[in-house]
């Protein structure tokens, strides 16, 4: 299998300015040196607390944001690098799914206007006719009626909304769809629409999906990879059943201590985090979550951990892993 | 739609009865009147009587106010007491002239405030951006009538660019397209000067309005769609973020009747608020009435259509 998408060394750094003279003071490293890489065909979770990058990293690839450095590599290109014009062009092809349904649809268009727009916009269809009739079809095809294509967003509701948003995107036939937390927004019933539907698109399409989220049941659900983000980090990288079931990184198991679970007779051990998130303006030293790490020793406050390979497709970043602290940990 | 509008202006009905009580107090309140301000003191006490009972002065303020209601809704305005004429007269040969110079203040507020505005929204907190803020500072705290003033100084007495007063140039007996470049000549210095004030807060509103509808989430994903810039402006940014001035617009048009009694009186424009501030000096009480009571309604009736065109150009707005 191939990679569709290739991301190396991504940084975005936000500055903090101050003063008269808006000096920069300080930046915050939103998203610090994330490399990782998406298959075709495969649905990439990324997860991590609030804050800890996941959207800045989605958009950063899409260039919404624009990257302080690093590569994107998609279909051959590199996406960082392109002009502008190019750019607009490469988008037809990677589009976004945004997590407020509510606020992420122009409330002056129809949904026949919002999903339509973009075809136009990249001369998909020869004829106003053949264009029109896409429109229908791809408003079918998430489950939205013939009869409610010329209303406008506030006459739908959240679910509805984002149907729209997965139409809008799906309407290009994009090869990568980039999903930013797409039903955190949502009541759980209709989470679960929206997954499925997000998944019949899938198979049917051949899609491939970035699902970024908070939420780690819906990410295992989803994903056949899981990356683990914290503070502007990817701390650990892997299969779902390498993630979830042989999670490496201390942050990983904290993570998945506390995922509820659906028997209250199971009892398990919680691993609760100590301190809050530290702030990302003024990051720890050596490895970021040193801090609240239980298993943490003096290596991590000093040096920053590289990922490192532990077998198939997991990619973990910690001290305790690599190699040079084996013989501590053979000690500890 | 039509149901709406009529329940609409049957509420106005209530409003602008509470408003002509109100005016008419207050014009009541002032001490004297028409007369002990403008006769010769030496004249008989007995003729001055005589006039107020003639124009019906000498009946209580309430009297006075029903026979002034009941002619008023008969369309009936009385009879100035200082020029003895119709005051529908007076009101007819000025109103053309004030609905020329806010119509013309109208077309250079909005041709200047729009642009300007999405200009520094475009590039906010740069030099060009700041300069405007502080020219649109300026513009709103001069008072009118200095600005006037200044503009007068500037471009008639200096410059001699325009005419400093009237509407017309007197006597030249100008006809069709040769008359309006005049009347537009005479109208260019009060209008302007009207405009400058608008202009700066129109900005601001602009700027503000364009920035807050470019960090929308829609604008995002409008950019995400691939969209080239200039689409997403038009089409997502400035459709959104100029809805607002509907409502600017509607209070505009009611304003369009009040005249500008300050601008109107230094460029001594011939217009409703010159007319105005005469009866006031006056206390030509069926002129005054006249014009409040216009310019009440035309607030009324501009809020309304503003309603209306919203409804029309946000489909979140509906009336039933």
């Amino acid at each position: 299998m191939s990679h569709l998408l290739e991301v190396k060394n991504l940084c975005k750094y936000f500055p903090i300015k101050s003063g008269f003279l808006k000096r920069t003071v300080r930046t915050v490293k939103a998203v610090d040196d994330v490399t990782f890489y998406v298959k075709k065909g495969e649905t990439f979770g990324l997860v991590g607390e609030s804050g800890c990058g996941k959207s800045t990293t989605g958009r950063a690839i899409l260039r919404l944001i624009e990257p302080t450095s690093g590569e994107v590599w998609f279909d051959g290109n590199n996406i960082a690098e392109l002009p502008k014009s190019q750019l607009r062009k490469a988008r037809r092809h990677m589009q976004m799914v945004f997590q407020d349904p509510y606020a992420s649809l122009n409330p002056q268009m129809s949904v026949a206007e919002l999903i339509e727009e973009p075809l136009k916009v990249h001369q998909m269809y020869a004829s106003a006719k053949e264009r029109k009739e896409k429109v229908l079809e791809i408003a079918e095809t998430v489950g939205l009626n013939r009869s409610q294509i010329d209303r406008y967003p506030h006459e739908f509701s959240g679910g509805q909304r984002q149907r729209i948003g997965i139409a809008r995107a799906l309407s290009l036939q994009p090869k990568l769809i980039i999903a930013d937390e797409p039903v955190s927004a949502l009541d759980v019933s209709i989470q679960s629409q929206v997954i499925n539907l997000m998944e019949d698109l899938q198979e049917e399409f051949g899609l491939t999906y970035i699902f970024i989220a908070h939420d780690l049941s819906v990410v295992k659900h989803i994903s056949d990879r899981v990356g683990v983000m914290y503070l502007g980090r990817m701390v650990e990288m892997g299969t779902k059943h390498e993630i979830y079931d042989e999670g490496a990184h201390p942050y990983t198991q904290a993570l998945l201590s506390a995922v509820p679970i659906p028997n209250p007779k199971l009892r398990r051990e919680r691993i609760v985090l100590k301190g809050d998130v530290p702030n990302p303006a003024n990051p720890p030293t050596g490895c970021a979550f040193h801090p609240r790490c239980p298993k943490a020793f003096e290596r991590c406050k000093q040096e920053r951990p590289q990922l490192t390979h532990l077998g198939g497709e997991h990619y973990v970043a910690c001290h305790l892993y690599d190699n040079e602290s084996i013989g501590h940990r053979g000690k500890g | 739609m039509g149901k709406y509008i009529l329940r609409r202006l049957l509420g106005m009905i209530p409003v602008l009865f509470i408003i002509s009580v109100l005016l008419f107090s207050l014009v009541q309140a002032v001490p004297g009147d028409a007369f002990t301000q403008q006769l010769n003191p030496h004249v008989d006490h007995k003729y001055i009587e005589e006039m107020r009972e003639k124009f019906g002065l000498d009946k209580s303020p309430i009297e006075q106010y029903f026979i002034w209601l009941k002619n008023f809704m008969q369309g009936e305005f009385g009879i100035s007491f200082k020029n003895k004429l119709p005051v529908s007269e007076l009101i007819s040969d000025r109103v053309g002239n004030t609905v020329f110079l806010a119509v013309i203040t109208l077309i250079i507020t909005y041709l200047l405030a729009i642009p300007i505005g999405i200009y520094s929204a475009n590039r906010p907190y740069t030099l060009m951006d700041n300069t405007i803020t502080t020219f649109s500072f300026i513009g709103l705290s001069l008072p009118t009538f200095f600005g006037a003033l200044l503009a007068i100084y500037i471009f008639s007495f200096n410059l001699e660019w325009f005419p400093s007063s009237g509407t017309m140039t007197a006597g030249a007996g100008y006809t069709g397209f040769r008359l309006l470049l005049d009347k537009l000549h005479h109208v260019i210095l009060p209008a302007t000067t009207l405009a400058v004030l608008s202009v700066a807060s129109y900005t601001r509103y602009i700027r503000s309005s364009v920035l807050e509808a470019k960090r929308q989430d829609y604008v995002r994903t409008a950019y995400a769609k691939g969209l080239p810039r200039k689409v997403v402006m038009r089409k997502h940014v400035l459709r959104n973020a100029l809805m607002p001035l509907i409502t600017f617009f509607g209070l505009d048009l009611g304003s369009l009747f009040a005249g500008a009694v300050l601008t109107e009186t230094v460029f001594t424009w011939p217009g409703l608020g010159r007319l105005i501030f005469e009866s006031t000096v006056n206390r030509d009480y069926p002129v005054m009435m006249a014009c409040y009571m216009i310019i009440a309604i035309s607030i009324l009736l501009g809020n309304l259509i503003a309603d209306i065109l919203y409804s029309k150009a946000d489909p979140r707005v509906r009336y039933d």
